[in-house]
């Protein structure tokens, strides 16, 4: 045995050194793999380094806090000039910051993202809206200003990096505040390269420095650090309900958009044509992603197979087969009970396809009916995924309706011609955003319908915020003076 | 010069085994994993061949198959003196089996009439390649015997045979499969042939192998995906293999590691660092995205991106440690054998066939990613 052994152990020998003469090294590509190496992942990058990113927390909140000492004290003509640079020099990069954030973030539309970033720039008023309260009379004059906090933080989401980042400054440099803005990693290319050029901007403008502020390395523990950190005077947090609670809990002024479940309500005296145009084109904007977009239908049962037809018309998927929603639940819902981060934002046709039912076309949204305590239905899964719950009757459709919104008290719709039903409805659901006959996306002001609300501060009461949100109302009590309209001698 | 060509002849089905009847009044020497001796199954196909044919069992297999028992088995050739060599079993039977008609033949001066392979996992495509792994647990060493003679004349694909199989062998052996596609579709000698083969496997298993996982008895399953794996073995055996080899031949050296887990630790990490090459990247993307497992409209980055977090996903589902750690290996002993793994995968005959050559940093920094 020994022996057998041996011989085949120099048959190997030999067939090693056979292979290792015959073997040529592969032409070393490696210069070809270190270029490759070197090849960098940011899709876009600004020449200098600095541009309002810091290597750390520290040092980037104490260039915030130079600055709002700064800035503080400037004139509200000066705020004005900051906020037109930076409408201004964005304004030839929508396009391609679209492109950059789909590419990063893997989630939404382009062209979604174009309409939303044209309106957090364009659509978010500045210190126009704060103007002063004044009471006069027998008291002399007792006014009322929308001061700034100081340096606010910010923590933003990944569904809406660059927006977020565009609204929050407008609207908290309007308020004369300056920001620190914590990213989220899932989209922090993108965001550091928007705080950067947004400093580019304001410093070619008009030489201000550092009035928002970013680190290098987002992480959740510098998020953390930021929200403990004695110069943040305020926090405004969008984000999922840990890091909502934690700057509830931080001890300081917290504005805070908590998670939503937005359902549409469909009646039977509605226009089912419009409504069925109007929730396919919401639900579907940016793949469903925004936090006020339709997440289920509620409908009256005489009109829903209309109200499907019509969908499908609008370019909705239907699935019927109990095992493909099953499916469906299964693969986008993890166990936890939270949406799958792999579907979040995804187009339907890759959902569908990844679920393995077959699909015609380009679908826009998948739509299902299901009852109403379906995981599809109860979660905010922030994706194409569109059930409809069915009831006998308008009473139980606005019961059921307050039921799957969860009492989030975010966002609500309703598509009736019935003036009680709306009245009704309006006040049960008792949310931050109730759209009457139109698509939810109109209550963050897409398609001129008021101002931008990127953060909707439902558990903090703000509802959707603009500049006064970010500021503190202080008032100013004169009691010699001033009143035109009479005076004591 | 490109060449492919396929010199086994593959039969696969129910009726497949039908085929052995062929081997009238031959000497067949049948190498098969140790718990099919004097099994059922073994003796199921046994019946198939015709009475005359005279029969001896080798079954002394073992995992990374040992240069003691390949002897063993040389042994039992040199005095049997086979005509016909079966084998029966995982990948590292048919292994065992093609070492000992290796060296067997070689000793004995006499040539095999027929090699038939008949795998009983869908896995490490060896029932179609020129390859065998052999260890040398003296030395701590693995090394291949590549030999265009050691290709099996046939393989037969019987699917029943694979329904047994413990789930995680499914698993690990079918993301063998998958790393066998994935690293071969790259592979510097790749071409069209081998790449269309690659892309049908990783459609396959991206789409079916956690099926399979989840429903073990179910015939259509197991028949695709068995057919997968030899797709799989027959794109690399042309094509070559890579790095995601090179360095989980050294987890199974060192740590014991089973080959196909090893793989897929390994394989995620290995296919973000080619991913660094554009063509590769194109390539991956390309094929994830006809396998429908990346969008249809997505950017090759993102295409590449979707498929690495698919290849975590099946591993997830399928219950796969994805590290050392998690498999049982201290990070401590990991660390330690860094540098003599990184050594021993660059002279792995696996690593010429790499896309891009990594430095011996590079080949660290992958493997300690899967440390812990």
């Amino acid at each position: 045995m020994a022996e057998l052994e041996d011989q085949i152990r120099k048959i190997i020998q030999d067939e090693l050194n056979q292979q290792s003469s015959g073997d040529t090294t592969p032409a070393t590509a490696s210069s070809n793999a270190a270029a490759s190496t070197t090849a960098t992942s940011a899709p876009l990058t600004s020449g200098q380094g600095k541009l309002g990113i810091f290597p750390d927390v520290d040092s980037a909140i104490a260039a915030a806090k130079a600055a709002e000492d700064q800035f503080v004290d400037a004139s509200i003509e000066t705020r004005t000039q900051v906020i037109d640079a930076i409408k201004k020099g964005f304004k030839p990069y929508i396009e391609q910051m679209a492109k950059a954030i789909r590419e990063e973030t893997g989630m939404g539309t382009v062209e979604a993202k174009i309409a939303k970033l044209n309106n957090a720039l364009y659509n978010t008023p500045g210190p126009e809206i704060l103007q002063p309260e004044a009471e006069t009379g027998d008291g002399g004059l007792i006014m009322y200003e929308y001061a700034p906090y100081g340096v606010i933080g910010a923590v933003g989401p990944s569904t809406n990096p660059s927006e977020t980042v565009i609204a929050n400054a407008i609207m908290m440099l309007a308020g004369g505040n300056t920001l620190f803005f914590g990213a989220h990693p899932g989209a922090k290319n993108i965001t550091r390269w928007t705080i950067e050029k947004l400093n580019q901007f304001v410093y070619d403008a008009t030489g201000w420095q550092n009035l928002v502020v970013g680190i290098e390395n987002p992480s959740i523990e510098a998020v953390q650090k930021m929200m403990a950190h004695p110069d943040i005077a305020c926090l405004a947090v969008t984000g999922g309900p840990a890091v909502v609670h934690q700057a509830m809990t931080s001890g300081k002024k917290a504005i805070g958009a908590g998670a939503g479940n937005p359902p549409a309500m469909v009646d039977a005296t509605a226009d089912i044509k419009l409504a069925a145009h109007n929730i396919i084109d919401s639900a579907s904007f940016d793949n469903d992603i925004l936090c006020t977009a339709e997440k289920e239908v509620v409908v009256e049962s005489s009109v829903k197979d209309e109200l499907i037809k019509d969908m499908q018309d609008e370019g909705a998927f239907l699935v019927t087969k109990p095992e493909d929603i099953q499916k469906l639940a299964d693969m986008t819902i993890q166990d936890n009970g939270a949406p799958d981060r792999k579907f979040v934002g995804k187009d339907a046709n890759y959902i569908l396809a990844q679920a393995g039912i077959r699909y015609e076309g380009r679908p826009k949204e998948i739509i299902l009916e299901a009852a109403k305590d379906h995981p599809l239905v109860m979660t905010e899964n922030l994706m194409p995924i569109l059930p409809i719950v069915n009831c006998p009757d308008f009473d139980s459709v606005l019961k059921t309706a307050v039921e799957v919104e969860q009492g989030f008290h975010h966002t609500a719709s309703i598509h009736s011609r019935d003036l009680i039903h709306i009245n009704k409805a309006a006040h049960r659901m008792n949310t931050s955003i109730f759209v009457v006959n139109g698509p939810t996306y109109a209550g963050t002001g897409v398609g001129f319908t008021g101002a931008s609300a990127l953060t909707i501060a439902t558990p903090t009461g703000e509802g959707t915020t603009t500049a006064k949100s970010f500021t503190r109302r202080r008032r100013l009590n004169s009691p010699q003076a001033f009143s035109l309209r009479s005076w004591n001698d | 010069m490109e060449k492919f060509t396929i010199p086994t002849k593959i039969i696969a089905g129910s009726d497949s085994l039908d085929v052995l009847q062929a081997f009238e009044s031959q000497k067949v020497m049948f190498v098969c994993d140790p718990f099919l001796n004097g099994s059922d199954t073994l003796k199921m196909i046994e019946s198939h061949l015709p009475s005359s044919a005279e029969v001896k069992v080798f079954a002394d297999v073992k995992p990374n198959p040992p240069l003691t028992s390949i002897t063993a088995g040389v042994k039992v050739y040199q005095e049997f003196d086979p005509s016909v060599i079966v084998t029966l079993g995982g990948g590292s039977a048919i292994d065992t089996a093609k070492a000992i008609r290796n060296f067997g033949e070689k000793i004995s001066g006499k040539q095999l009439s027929c090699f038939v392979a008949i795998p009983t996992t869908s896995g490490t495509g060896s029932e179609v390649t020129n390859t065998a792994v052999v260890s040398d647990e003296e030395n701590h060493a693995k090394f291949p015997i590549m030999d265009d003679h050691l290709i099996p004349d046939i393989a037969i694909l019987y699917p029943q045979l694979v329904v047994s199989a413990p789930a995680s062998v499914t698993a690990y052996s079918g993301m063998d499969v998958m790393t066998h596609s994935l690293e071969s579709l790259v592979a510097n000698d790749a071409n069209l042939f081998t790449e269309a083969l690659a892309e049908k496997a990783i459609d396959v298993i991206g789409n079916h192998l956690v099926e399979a996982y989840r429903n073990p008895t179910n015939i259509e399953l197991r028949h695709i995906v068995h057919e997968a794996a030899t797709a799989a073995g027959l794109a690399f055996n042309t094509a070559g293999l890579g790095i995601t080899h090179s360095i989980a031949h050294q987890l199974g050296a060192q740590f014991h590691v089973p080959h196909g887990l090893a793989c897929a630790m390994v394989l995620p990490h290995v296919v973000a660092f080619n991913a660094q090459d554009k063509k590769c990247e194109a390539k991956y993307a390309e094929a994830a995205r006809k396998a429908r497992l990346a969008g249809a409209d997505s950017s090759d980055r993102m295409a590449v991106r979707e498929l690495i977090r698919k290849l975590q996903a099946m591993m997830r589902q399928m219950k796969c440690p994805r590290t050392l750690a998690a498999f049982g290996i201290k990070p401590e002993d990991a660390k330690a054998a860094c540098e003599t793994i990184v050594k021993a995968a660059r002279k792995d005959g696996t690593f010429p066939g790499n896309p891009i050559v990594p430095t011996d940093e590079q080949l660290a920094e992958i493997y300690q990613k899967v440390i812990e």
